[in-house]
């Protein structure tokens, strides 16, 4: 979602700024091709949205006109009713690619339409033969049917419901985790259009909107797919730590100059989850809960790779993929976006520490990162007057002390007065800051 | 991608997704005109949980089936489970192996639990028989009272080909369940 009002802006200003000699003219006219032209772009998007939204109203009507369940019909009737929506969405779709095959709005309407269509069509089928209510199953036929539409439409909508349409489908194979695994598989399908998506600008919103998606959902995919591997001598703290590194490193590295925050889904997202991730290692007792697992050895480990040797190659491969934008991020000489996303090395160290019985060594490793992360933060945020980060470091500070205050069996007193302490630091930094602001402006 | 190039694909996609449906519904015809007919008694379903938005849930009574010799089914393992039709007219199933039977009836379906008598139950496909929304009501009622337990004279017309089911009609008091609701609603 960029911001209409700063595009304009620009536009205005990139004529003064090649006639002053800031900028070459070539430099201006990478800046528009990078930032669009603001002319039509706001009727634009509201007219893709309203295409959007009206396909959909229509086609959650059809689905809803389904769902009565017309008795009176005989089977032969309801299955041609089964092709009616599908066939007149098809021949939308395919006018709409034939006459405007450059129209933003129609190829998104009439993706999104054709999309909840085929879910019309084969809901239909199944109501007129009574088929079980397998809703896994139902969404994975969907899903797979709608993401062609992705890539010939360029839609956004069918690539958003065959995420959710996936992840959704693996969470309902509980009975069988091999199944389950299948996710994976299935997610490598849909991440060519997102790069198709990205490949030009990838500010825009469909590469923008499916990567928040991306990332909220992944966490669900990776706990329905990855049951096998998780649970083996404290797995999930090395993975969901890369995890979170991954999603974060690469968002820096591909939507470093997001302007808003709605632009910078993947560092976000990714941020909000490493620190998260880090406060819970921060606490003796995640350490400790490892220690009768660990005693099993490394046979166990062994043996558990072994008979799940795909779930743990997915594990290992996520490990590759931090350890890779990591070293990146580390010869760009981003010292902030280097710390941040170093929070797997610190787990890893975390894990050595406690198979050699120190887990409370791994316990004060991993607080002196989170102080070390709250301090940098906000010294960070002082240095560059920006508020946001002078905060977001002093919660970081705040959280870390807190959680320890939970954790020593300290009185009310003690507690108290911490509270009050921290509660004041936020709005004396937070007043300062805003008079220093308010100063530096004519 | 040039414009004809995407428009042979999005004729081919759109190809893909007609095939879909109509291959749910071919099948399922073909079964319907060609499939043996069986007679399934249908059991209690919880009257809390009975019924769920359009359609009345269904239990077949004998989910049940015995294990052919030294096989064993995993919990979610595919079995073929051959059907018997006994005096009464009403059908339960027979022998649950891991190929299927020649010359028998038989159902494809997924593998439950290991019961107490050394067989194993069946995951059944036919969990709901939908109904149109203004008359469900009425059916689930009567589906309900012919399903008290001593009083049970439901049953489901199952129709069976090359290990697919399909239901045909859902039966209470020897009415098929449409006619039932629809002279109870007043």
């Amino acid at each position: 979602m960029r911001d209409h009002k700063h595009i304009v802006w620009l536009n205005e200003q990139l004529p003064g700024l090649v006639s002053d000699g800031t900028l070459t003219s070539e430099a201006a006219q990478r800046l528009r091709q990078r930032y669009g032209e603001a002319e039509g772009g706001r009727g634009l998007q509201a007219a893709t949205l309203f295409g959007v939204l009206g396909a959909v109203l229509v086609g959650g009507g059809i689905i809803l006109l389904i769902a009565h369940n017309w008795d009176d019909f005989s089977r032969a009737w309801r299955a041609a009713f089964s092709f009616a929506p599908l066939v007149l969405a098809q021949a939308l779709a395919g006018f709409a690619l034939w006459r405007w095959p450059h129209s933003v709005a129609w190829r998104e309407g009439a993706g999104a339409f054709l999309t909840l269509a085929i879910g019309a069509s084969i809901a239909l089928v199944a109501q007129t033969y009574n088929i079980s209510g397998d809703l896994g199953d139902f969404l994975l036929t969907w899903s797979l049917l709608a993401l062609p539409i992705a890539y010939v439409t360029r839609a956004t909508l069918p690539a958003l419901l065959y995420l959710l349409g996936i992840t959704a489908w693996a969470g309902a194979q509980w009975t069988s985790n091999a199944e389950a695994l299948g996710y994976w598989g299935l997610l490598v399908l849909i991440l060519p259009w997102w790069r198709l998506e990205a490949k030009d600008n990838p500010y825009r919103p469909p590469p923008i909107i499916f990567a928040w998606i991306f990332a909220l959902v992944l966490p669900f995919g990776v706990t329905a797919s990855l049951r096998d591997a998780l649970d083996v001598q404290g797995t999930w703290m090395p993975l969901t730590s890369a995890l979170a590194g991954a999603l974060f490193l690469a968002g820096r590295r591909f939507w470093g100059e997001g302007i808003s925050r709605m632009q910078k889904p993947l560092q976000t997202l990714g941020a909000l989850a490493l620190v998260a991730l880090a406060l819970v290692f921060s606490f003796d007792e995640t350490w400790r809960a490892q220690m009768s697992d660990w005693r099993n050895g490394a046979g166990a480990f062994k043996d558990a790779v072994s008979l799940h040797a795909f779930a743990f190659a997915i594990v290992a491969l996520w490990l590759l993929l931090w350890l890779a934008l990591w070293i990146d991020s580390f010869r760009s000489r981003d010292w902030a976006r280097t710390f941040l996303g170093a929070l797997p090395l610190f787990v890893a160290l975390g894990v050595a520490l406690t198979r050699f019985e120190h887990p409370f060594a791994a316990m004060l490793l991993l607080n002196a990162y989170l102080f070390a992360l709250g301090v940098g933060t906000l010294v960070a945020g002082l240095g560059a007057q920006s508020l946001g980060m002078v905060n977001g470091g002093m919660l970081i500070l705040a959280a870390v002390i807190l959680s320890r205050f939970f954790d020593a069996d300290l009185g009310f007193i003690a507690r108290g007065v911490a509270f009050i302490a921290l509660g004041v630091g936020f709005l004396a930094v937070n007043l300062v800051m805003m008079r220093g602001r308010g100063a530096a402006r004519p | 991608m040039t414009s004809k190039a995407r428009l042979w694909l999005f004729a081919a996609m759109a190809l893909l997704q007609l095939a879909a449906p109509a291959g749910m519904i071919l099948s399922r015809e073909r079964t319907l005109a060609q499939g043996e007919a069986f007679k399934f008694r249908t059991a209690p379903v919880d009257p809390y949980d009975a019924f769920r938005g359009r359609y009345v849930a269904l239990q077949i009574a004998d989910s049940e089936a015995a294990l052919a010799k030294g096989e064993s089914a995993a919990y979610g393992q595919t079995v073929y489970a051959t059907i018997e039709t006994g005096a009464d007219g009403f059908a339960r199933f027979g022998l649950a192996s891991l190929s299927p039977p020649k010359e028998k009836p038989f159902l494809k379906v997924k593998a439950g639990v290991a019961n107490d008598k050394g067989g194993i139950t069946l995951q059944l496909p036919f969990d709901r028989f939908y109904m149109e929304e203004a008359k469900a009501p009425a059916a689930e009622a009567a589906y309900r009272e012919h399903n008290r337990r001593g009083a049970q004279d439901a049953y489901v017309i199952l129709r069976v080909l090359d290990g697919a089911g399909v239901i045909e009609n859902l039966y209470v008091g020897g009415e098929p369940i449409a006619a039932v609701a629809s002279g109870a609603t007043p």
